[in-house]
């Protein structure tokens, strides 16, 4: 089965649970078929930490310059990110390293906005990377940071003066 | 673990195939439908609203995870009805605003602990993509649940729901 790892919508959403079930049946009911492989694993562990370092480079400026209580959740939400890089690189085996990342704006609230866009791309890079990962605790952990991930997505919308969930699949759709 | 969620988990807990735990999961979120009606129908203003747009969300939620169930090639086998929010969440809507939002931000964690077990026990992978569009809609109901609770907006790194033991 192949489903193209860009982004999720709705109708993707209900077709995978289709084509999920289409697949069981032409490949047999056998648990533990086709599970991906370490190398495939350790590539999309490398691609999730890319993801986290570029969320922490644009929720750090906003995190610096917000005030009041703004500026403290933002920085709480920056604690989190960095024990989500450390628990991705613990998974990795590797140190957790300052990737290169697109310029952040300065101005904190332009910086919310990116933080924002970022998150909800790493949301669905975790999500998407479920279905990749033949290691179960591994998935627990990936599906951990990806809730957290919801919700700090939620949280930044509401330092945004939006709504905490605009929709049924977290932006996913 | 509390008495919400020795009930929602032993849906997965029980669960002991793919099918299985496909039908947990949409049984349950067709149980958080009704119990957002329910606390809907005692609520007001904001709060009203919010419960009101959160079982929408669920309906929607339970349409993806029945549609996750059809690909599998079987269908539900029942559903839940009133009494059935009555054992999961007893007293839902007779408690007060407050107590109503803690005792679905209670269900809401629970459910999100459970697609975590389902996350690591699944066979067919491929159901996880439904499974965590599901869950992260969730996780954001929590932050929404909490908001209107006045409770920190997102108390952990690792969002591990009820299992944390701070499901609100």
């Amino acid at each position: 089965m192949v489903i193209t790892p860009a982004g999720l919508s709705r109708r993707r959403l209900l077709e995978a649970g289709a084509l999920a079930g289409t697949a069981l049946l032409l490949g047999g009911c056998g648990h533990g078929r086709g599970r991906p492989g370490r190398d495939a694993q350790t590539a999309v562990l490398r691609g999730l930490l890319a993801r986290e370092a570029a969320v922490v480079a644009a929720l750090a400026p906003a995190a610096e310059g917000l005030a009041g209580a703004r500026g403290r959740r933002a920085r709480r939400l920056l604690g989190q990110d960095r024990v989500h890089l450390a628990a991705l690189s613990a998974a990795l085996g590797t140190p957790a390293t300052a990737a290169p990342s697109p310029v952040v704006p300065a101005v904190p609230e332009a910086a919310l906005a990116v933080a924002l866009a970022r998150k909800e791309a790493a949301l669905a890079a975790y999500v998407d990377a479920l279905p990749r990962l033949g290691d179960g605790d591994l998935r627990v952990t990936v599906m951990q940071i990806a809730a957290a991930e919801a919700e700090h997505a939620a949280v930044l919308r509401l330092l945004l003066g939006r709504a905490a969930a605009p929709d049924a699949f977290a932006g996913l759709a | 673990m509390n008495l919400v969620g020795e009930r929602v988990l032993w849906h997965f807990a029980e669960a002991r195939t793919d099918t299985a735990l496909t039908r947990a999961g949409l049984w349950l979120e067709q149980l958080a439908v009704l119990s957002y009606a329910r606390a809907a129908e005692v609520l007001t203003g904001d709060a009203r609203a919010l419960a009101e747009r959160f079982a929408a969300h669920e309906r929607e939620h339970a349409a993806a995870m029945e549609s996750a169930l059809q690909g599998l090639t079987v269908s539900a086998r029942n559903r839940p009805v009133g009494v059935d929010v009555d054992w999961h969440l007893p007293g839902l809507g007779d408690g007060g605003r407050d107590h109503t939002l803690a005792q679905l931000a209670e269900l809401e964690s629970w459910l999100l602990t459970g697609y975590q077990d389902m996350g690591r026990r699944v066979g067919e992978l491929e159901l996880l993509r439904t499974v965590g569009g599901v869950m992260a809609g969730g996780a954001q109901h929590l932050v929404a649940l909490r908001a209107a609770l006045g409770r920190p907006l997102a108390p952990h790194a690792l969002e591990r729901g009820g299992a944390a033991g701070l499901s609100g």
